[in-house]
Formats: C-alpha cells, structure tokens, sequence
C-alpha cells in the first residue's frame, strides 16, 4: 500500500508542539512523524522521535584507514629509498609518528563529515514535500502514513492551526 | 552574550542575505582595487618564476627571508580561525555565533595564501612535487619523510582539507536557505549545495554534533600546524633556532596575531557589510578578554626563549642575541615588535572602554600583527646571518621590491577571497544566530532580570 | 530533588530533559547542610588524622636523620626535592583550576572552587621545603643558574626563590581567604554561642557583612587575585625547575622545561581536585554537591592537559632527538632511554595513554568513577614523572662543566626516602583535612549563588536548564 506524505505548516513552535501531541494522540507513532525547521531547537522540543545515529563509528574508520596509509608511506619510502640522512635511522619512529598523526587526524576528519553526510540521509534525490517558508521560521510537520488515514492526519494538522497543508503521493 | 533585539527568522535572513542577492556599490569598487593588485601579485610571481630567485633579496648566508616570515605570518593568521571556532565550540559560549564563519573562512584563505609562498621560493615550484608526494614510482626516488620540510606539506594539507570541511558542514544548511530564496539557476547551484537538505531533527542534531567532534578533531591538528611549521627552524641545529619552546611558542604567537586577525575582520565586516545588529560590543570585549590571556601565555614563552638562549652563556648563542636586542636595524625593529605586540595592546586591552570601541580595538589589532610580522622576521633572518669565522661580522638581507610586492599582494588576495566569498555566502552563520535568539531567557532575581540562556 | 522534576514526574509528563539536571536545593538547605558537615568532627575524621599525622611525623624523622647527614651529597636530596617538585605540581598548582574556572564563570564550578583553593595551602609546606633543599644546592658559580651570577651576596640569589615561594604561598592563603570570608561570616552567625570553632570563624571573619561593596569587591579582588596567581605559579615552576632541575645538569638548555612544569602541574592539579571530589563525595556526604555535572565536566579540562602535556613533552623531545649533539644524545639516555626509561614510559601510560584511551568515550567521562579513576592513574604518574625529572638531575656526580658526559644510573630510594616521600605527601593532605575544619570544604555562598542563577522551566514539550550569568 502506499504511503502518503502529509506537511502541516506552523507559524509558531507552541501550535507545532501541540500538533504532535495530537498526532500521537490520535495515533499516528512518533516514528512516522518528522519536523523541518529551519533552524536547531532542543532535542525534544516537540516531543519528537529521538534522533539515532552512528557517527560515532565514522571517525575510528577514517582514523584507522588514515593510520595505515601513514604507515605504508612512511615505511614504504623509508625502505625503498635506505638512505641515511642527518645521521637518522631507516624507519626512525619520531618523524613517523608525526607524517603518522596527521594522517590518521585526516582520515578523522574526512571520514567524519562523509558520516554527517550520511548519517543526515543527504544528498538526498528530491526534496518532496516541502515549503519554503520553513527556512523563514515556519515549522513544518510531515506525517508518513498510508493513503486511507491521510484525511484523518490532514485533519489532526488543521486541528492544531496548520496555516497550510501540502501532500505528496 | 546576550540578545539585545528579537528578530525573526525572516529578518535575519533578509538582512544578512542582503548582499548574496543585491550586489552594493562598494562592493564592486573594492573587489575591482582588490583584483587589479592580486593580477599585479600573481604578474610579479610569473615574473620571479621566469627569472628566479635572484629577484629577492636572498643571498650567502642568508637564504630564509621575506617570503618564508610571509609564510609563517599566514600560517599564523590561518590558527586563530578554527582555534576561535573550535575552543568557543567546545566551550559553548554564546557569543561565538556571528565570528565562527568568518574566523573559519579566514583560515582557509589565508592557509591557501600561506601555501603560496614556500611553492614561491622554492623558485621553482614544479619540483616540489617529487620531494613532497611519493609518486615517482619510475625512478624509485621517494620522500624523505624524516624531512621536516615533508612534515610541513603534510600538516598544512591536512589543515587546509580538514578546515574547508569544517566551513563546508556548517554552511549546508545556509545553502538550504538561499537556495529557498533565490531564482533561476542561482536556485540551481545552491539547490545542489544544499544537497536537499530539509532541516529535520536527525539532520541538526548531526549538524550540533558536527560542531564539537569536528571541532574536538580539529583542535590538535590546529596545534600540529604551527609546531611543525616551527620545527623546520627548531630541529635544525642553527644556533637560535635550535630551541625546544619554539613549538609552543609560534602556536600560541600564532593565536595572538590570529585572534588579532579574526578582531580585524569583524570590525571590518561590521562596516562594510552593516552587521550592527549582530556584531557588538560584547563580541569584541570578549575577543580582547581571550587576548590578554593568550597575550600573557605568550609572553611567557617568549620570555623562556631568551632566558634560555642565555642559560648556558656560550658565546654563539649571545652574539646573536645581541645582534637581534642590541644591533641596529634589528634592535630597533625588535623594539617596534615588543611595543606593537605585547606592551600596547595588553596594557590597553586591560581598560574596558577600549575593548568595547570599535575604532581603538581596530587599530590595535592592526597594530599587534605588523608587530607580529616583525617577530617572525626577526626570528628567521638574523640567525641566518651568522658570524663568518674569518671576517668576524654579520651577513645582511635586505628584501627586493619583488619580495615587498609579494607580500603586499598576498594582503590583497586574502581580503580578495574573502569579499567573493561574502559576496556568495552568508559571513555570519543563518542557523546559529537563529538558535542563539531563540534560546535568549532572562532570569528574576529581586528586582533585575539576569540575561541567560537556554541549555539543553 | 525537587521541584520541578517532582511537578512533571507527578503530572505523568514526559521527562525529556530532566535526566541529568542535578539536584535543586533552596539556599538555606545548603547552609544547614555544610555547615552541620564543617562543625561535625567524626571517628572516620580523627582516625584519618591520626594516620597522616604518624605519616607524617615518621616523613620528618627521616628528613631530620638526612639534614644531620649533611647537605654536601646532591644525590642524598634528590627524593626531597622530586616531593617537593611533586607537590608544588599536584596541590599547589589546584588553585589555578578554580581561578581558571571563575574566569569563565562556569557555573560547574561553584562547589569545587573551594576545595582547590585550600589545596593551595600546601604551598606553606612547600615554603618550608625550599629552605632544606637550598641548602643542599652545590655553588653557582661554574654552572648555569636561573640568577644569572646576579652581582650580589653569595646568599642573595637564594633570596629571589625564597620571596618567589613566599609570594606564591601569601597569594593562596589570600585567595582561599577571600573567597572563604562569606561563608566564616555563615559560621559565626550560626554555629553556637561559646564555641572555639564560632570564634576562631568570627575572627576570622573580620566582622564581614554582605554589602553591596563587600561583594563587589570579593567579585573584583577574586579575579585579581586568581590572575596573579596563576602568573605566579609559572613563576615557581620556572625557578624550581631551574634550579633544581635543569641547572644540575651541564649544558641541558630547554627552554621548553618550565613550560612543562607548569601544564603538569595544570594537569596534576585538575586531577587533584577529581580525587577529591571522589572523597568528599563517597566518605564526606558531600555526593550532592560533586555529582556527574562536576565529573563530566572537569573530565573534558584533565584530558586537554594531558593531550597538551604530551604534546610539550614531544616539541622538546623532538628538538633533541633531531639535533643528535653528543650532549643531547645523552640527554635522551639520561631522561627518557637509559637508566630512567620505565619510570619515563611508566609516566607516559599513566598520564598521557591512559587518560587518552579512557576519555575519549563519553560514558567514561560522564560517570563519577571513570575520570576518578583517570585522576589517580594521572597523580602516581606525575608522581613517578617528577621523580624522574628531579632525582636524575640531582644524582648526578659532576653539576658542572660544559657537557652531560655521564648518563648516571638509576637511582633507587632507600627507606629514608620512602618515609620522605610518603611523610611529606601524607602532610599536604594532613594540611587540607585540617583547614577543611577551618572554612567549610564546599563555597555556600558560591553554591547559592548558583542556584539563584539556574533555573529549570517547560520548553514546548520538554524540560530545559536556563542559566543566567551575571557580569
């Protein structure tokens, strides 16, 4: 069956909260809800489904991927070229360790932001349903649910002072 | 810091999206002077790479000058960007909203500037690549990564990656905004950018967490930066340069100038782009309160560096020390950088009224970076003008008019950058200022409403 | 807890938000509670008294038979003054993390600003330490000396490092003072009339009375005060590694040592402050005032320090390690590979690794054992990091000359060092227990003030903290 997608356009925070009481209330599950805003409010402002995620991961990958390119460079070149300079040794830990921490911090970094990227589901193909007076400080509630309760969900918005209603199929 | 109007989501788009959609007057002059200079700049380095190095100033002994200090002045002015943004991040102060973007962007610009000098100097840059990247499998000739001049490229593309990402995360959901607002095929190339982002809870609270951990990651390769960029004077074993405090030291001389720069660029942006509405008094107090702590840590160091080039007392060590405190031109130039850099500004930071005025905060930071440009001067020539065992005096340096453009120029590509880059996104940071005014409280006691805020 | 919690929890409301609010209590509750905890003097108390106090006494029993001994031999010394060293890095240097904090006007702070400044006393035992381990310093002359052969009395360069110590102890005793006059003013209003304890606060005290000046100046001279301490306190470290340290060893020139001092003692001190707070918490009743707030908190400061510590320890290491001239190349043997190396890698665990590997996981750091754990891990670390950086120095034979030509050899304490060691250790935390009696160990009218400043209210659907910050 298909789902629907239903946005309820709020001009103020109070209305949006009390929308999603009303959703809930009217059983539509916390999973099947989202808000865009345009800006971050507190975790839970709107008594929304607790957002999960594992960016924590991202980081430890990209760090040991980046460790290891290091180690390879370092190592690689170090016996590929044996030449003594400045009296250091072939493979002399000290200059590693450093080629060795900014690569690892690199692969950090970059795979961190990869994970931002995916773990916020961007870049996402379409936009769907959306307005655009969400990044002026409306607030936006979209229900996911299946065609037949859309008027029912449609209603629950309305009730709560949506200032505009869009569906998408 | 603390809200001193409400202003609608609506408004503050409007108002500082104003020269993203309309293009000022001023604008068009200044970025046209700017781009006349940096054309002058970049004719000037095709200039020095057809005709070479004999251009400068450079000669025996002294083969460090003007384009290297120019180096270590913008890597310099590239820490305080993301250190700003990171620490005040981590911190969760609250007046770190309208300077974030800009002290990040400033980074990035002035690190790629940074990066242009030493591809200068090595007079012909096109060789760098092989000591740099292991690529040359043919030859079987590969970097010497116990070089600290490999340690340099590598800690410097790591910051520059690393700190355009940074901006980049942050910027997202900005695009979403412009991208909401603009026509045609602008609404195109941000719609891209934006990557249809819509601003759900999932998306800020990653964008929050993007903040700390990219910040918490940031923080020590900000410190790597400057200390390796410092090792390639402190490993050597050049008498004055061979000194263990020179790590610590150029960072935290790195945040003054940095930080310096970062006070600049807010006053200038106030100005120009009319951000009276976002950027206060409070922001600027703040910013000189941060700088007699960080001046002070300086000044520590510093005075740990002479004390102990003096501690052994041996006479290689003391001569130079003499050239640089007691030999004109360098003692008077010495003197210029103390006064500029430490003993002006903190003394007058100390006094309220002038944290809190645009006008003497300005010159004052204008001030501590010709004296930090100084320091690094005098820290990379005069030990390079060592003593001839035979004729008992000093080598000179004197730069070129060629090094003088040089550097000028890269003042002009910096403010270049960052005029276009103002001009196609927002310099003060949509999202955040919209959170701060929303989570602006105040709190009774008796008869006073205390400012405060909101804190999940 | 109460309150608000309570009002939602009995509304059946949904909690989000309120998890980790710490406990709200009135103004006065905590009066009452400090204060009844300041006047009580238990069997657990007397008991842990008695022990630093044997401790102790048998520590200056061992110092008296080695002052008799003489004060020719460096070597003999080199334990005292690495105890010394040690506690100048761990207790005195606490006081800088309430100054700091002040600063910033971490709320966070306000029960634990107290019990680092009266950390800082430890500087009065420090003060009588110098004296000995002046003495036991060979002549200047003929080896680098931070006076620089200063044209004066042979015994005046020892005056500079005296006053210094002396300026740094006056500063401390000041600021825990200062910050503690409202709180005497609290005692002597409120402890029974006849009292010794009522009268030794109302004297000290000094007839305060909260005026609007009176705050204003306590706000004002606090910040001073905290400014010029930490100013000092890089200060010492730097005569003390100077001295003691750097100036035994012929041509050791780092300038990068005094610095290292002083970010350990940054981070022993916050560490310091982390077992103290576990105390006061699990053995004091204090466990309203140091909850996860606290911990969590002070977790993200101990880990910077130590990320930074390891980082200076690196850019000197780095120096030496590149430069390869024989003296440094002994150096290294001297201080990190020789002889030293377990005490140096055993120091690099504790305070550097171990710290790393359990803070960078955030349920670590939000816990009350977690960072104690840390904390103590980072103490007998930077114990056995001074003992390294001060003993070695001291055993060498030969203090002058041009060149480090002997790596000397490990130097194991005998028992007389042990007693030393632990006697004096077991003395500044003597000397903590016994000021805790003098001021109350928690800053009332800090802790009052916050609550007056932070406030819980309803946002939308969920609970959130409001804090104000006054200026």
């Amino acid at each position: 069956m298909a789902n629907q997608r239903i946005l309820g356009l709020y001009p103020d925070p109070d209305k949006a909260a009390e929308a999603m009481n009303r959703l809930k209330h009217n059983g539509f599950p916390a999973e099947d809800l989202d808000i865009y805003t345009g800006s971050p409010f507190p975790e839970g402002t709107f008594g929304e489904h607790e957002p999960q995620h594992r960016l924590y991961v991202f980081p430890f990958a990209g760090a040991v991927i980046g460790f290891s390119l290091a180690m390879l460079v370092t190592i690689g070149t170090q016996i590929s070229y044996p030449l003594i300079t400045g009296g250091k040794p072939i493979l002399s830990i000290p200059p590693m360790t450093i080629i060795a921490y900014e690569f690892t911090m690199l692969g950090a970094i970059i795979a961190t932001v990869v994970g931002i990227l995916f773990e916020s589901r961007i870049p996402r193909r379409t936009l769907g349903v959306y307005d655009e007076r969400i990044t002026d400080g409306f607030i936006g509630i979209v229900v996911s649910c299946p065609a037949e309760r859309g008027r029912a969900a449609e209603q629950s918005l309305r009730a709560s002072g949506a200032v505009d209603i869009k569906t998408e199929a | 810091m603390y809200y001193r109007r409400t202003v609608s989501d609506a408004q503050i788009n409007r108002e500082l999206l104003d020269v993203v959609f309309r293009t000022p007057v001023w604008w068009v002059v200044i970025v046209s002077i700017l781009g006349l200079l940096v054309a002058v700049f970049m004719s000037t380095f095709g200039l020095l790479m057809n005709q070479g190095l004999g251009l400068t100033g450079l000669n025996r002994p002294v083969f460090w000058g003007f384009l290297i200090t120019n180096f270590i002045f913008w890597v310099g002015i590239s820490h305080a960007g993301v250190m700003i943004s990171a620490i005040l991040r981590l911190s969760q102060a609250e007046w770190r909203r309208p300077m974030v973007r800009a002290a990040e962007t400033m980074t990035v610009f002035s690190l790629m500037t940074a990066l242009l000098m030493p591809v200068m100097h090595a007079g012909r840059p096109w060789r760098i690549f092989y000591w740099v990247f292991p690529y040359d499998f043919a030859r079987g000739i590969w970097p010497d990564v116990r070089s600290p001049l490999v340690w340099d490229p590598t800690a410097i593309i790591t910051y520059l990656t690393s700190s355009s990402l940074f901006v980049f995360t942050a910027l997202i959901p900005d695009f979403a905004v412009i991208r909401d607002r603009a026509t045609g095929w602008r609404k195109a190339i941000y719609g891209a950018l934006a990557m249809n982002w819509r601003g759900t809870p999932q998306q800020w609270k990653l964008q929050g967490i993007a903040g700390i951990l990219l910040s918490a990651l940031i923080l020590p390769v900000f410190v790597s930066v400057h200390s390796i960029v410092s090792w390639d004077f402190g490993v050597s074993l050049v008498p004055g340069w061979h000194v263990s405090v020179f790590a610590p030291y150029f960072v935290i001389g790195a945040v003054l100038s940095g930080v310096s720069a970062v006070l600049t660029l807010m006053i200038l942006m106030r100005f120009l782009f009319k951000l009276q509405n976002y950027i206060w008094e409070e922001h600027i107090d703040a910013l000189g309160r941060l700088l007699i702590v960080v001046a002070i840590g300086w000044h520590f160091l510093f005075w740990l560096d002479i004390v102990f080039a003096l501690w052994t007392a041996e006479s290689v060590e003391t001569t130079y020390w003499q050239l640089r405190l007691l030999t004109p031109p360098w003692s008077w130039l010495f003197l210029l950088f103390y006064v500029f850099s430490f003993v002006i500004p903190t003394s007058l930071w100390l006094f309220r009224k002038v944290r809190r005025s645009f006008v003497w905060m300005f010159w004052i930071s204008i001030l501590v970076n010709i004296g930090m440009f100084l320091e690094r001067l005098i820290i990379i020539v005069p030990p390079l003008m060592n003593k001839d065992a035979f004729t008992f005096q000093f080598g000179t340096y004197r730069p070129s008019i060629v090094e003088l453009i040089i550097v000028g120029g890269t003042f002009a590509l910096v403010a270049f950058l960052l005029l276009m880059f103002g001009k196609f996104f927002p310099l003060i940071p949509l999202w955040e200022e919209k959170e701060g005014q929303r989570l602006v409280e105040t709190v009774k006691v008796g008869n006073v409403e205390v400012p405060a805020m909101i804190k999940e | 807890m109460h309150s608000k919690g309570h009002e939602a929890a009995h509304a059946g409301e949904h909690l989000h938000g309120l998890e980790d609010m710490p406990p709200i209590m009135t103004h006065e509750e905590v009066s009452r509670d400090v204060i009844g905890r300041f006047t009580a003097v238990s069997w657990r108390y007397m008991a842990v008294m008695g022990v630093l106090a044997l401790l102790f006494a048998i520590g200056l029993v061992a110092f008296v038979i080695r002052a008799v001994g003489g004060f020719d031999d460096t070597s003999d010394w080199g334990y005292f003054v690495a105890t010394m060293g040690f506690l100048t890095t761990a207790f005195v240097s606490a006081p800088i993390v309430s100054a700091g904090l002040r600063f910033t006007k971490a709320h966070w702070r306000r029960p634990l600003a107290r019990l680092a400044e009266i950390h800082g006393v430890t500087a009065l035992l420090v003060l009588l330490m110098v004296i000995p381990a002046l003495a036991a310093l060979p002549d200047p002359v003929g080896r680098a000396d931070i006076w620089f052969d200063f044209p004066s009395p042979d015994w005046f360069p020892h005056m500079w490092t005296m006053i210094a110590m002396a300026a740094l102890a006056l500063c401390t005793v000041a600021l825990l003072w200062m910050h503690a006059l409202p709180d005497l003013a609290n005692a002597r209003d409120h402890l029974p009339q006849g009292k010794v304890r009522r009268n030794v606060a109302s004297f000290l005290s000094m007839g305060v009375i909260g005026t609007v000046r009176f705050w204003r100046v306590l706000y004002r001279g606090g910040l001073l005060l905290g400014a010029l301490y930490i100013m000092m306190y890089m200060a010492v470290q730097t005569i003390l590694s100077a001295e003691w340290s750097l100036g035994m060893v012929p041509s050791w020139k780092d300038s990068m040592f005094p610095a290292y001092q002083v970010m350990k003692g940054l981070q022993a001190g916050t560490a310091v402050v982390v077992v103290t707070m576990f105390v006061l918490r699990t053995w004091g009743g204090y466990e309203k005032y140091f909850g996860i707030d606290q911990f969590w908190s002070i977790a993200k400061p101990l880990l910077a320090f130590s990320l930074l510590w390891f980082y200076m320890w690196f850019a000197s290491f780095i120096t030496f390690w590149y430069g390869r001239q024989p003296s440094e190349i002994n150096l290294i043997q001297m201080l990190f590979l020789g002889p030293w190396a377990v005490p140096f890698f055993s120091s690099m665990l504790l305070n550097f690794l171990f710290p790393l590997g359990m803070f960078i996981w955030n349920p670590i750091r939000k816990s009350i054992v977690g960072p104690t754990v840390v904390a103590a891990a980072v103490l007998l670390g930077a114990l056995i990091d001074q003992v390294r950086v001060y003993v070695a120095p001291m055993s060498l034979n030969n203090h002058f000359g041009h060149v480090l030509a002997e790596v000397p050899v490990f130097q194991w304490p005998n028992i007389l060092d042990i007693a030393i060691v632990v006697g004096f250790i077991s003395g500044a935390i003597l000397l903590f227990t016994l000021v805790a009696k003098l001021v109350p160990v928690v800053s009332i009218w800090e802790v009052g003030e916050g609550l007056r400043l932070v406030k819980v209210r309803k946002f939308h659907n969920r609970w959130v903290r409001v804090i104000a910050k006054s200026h």
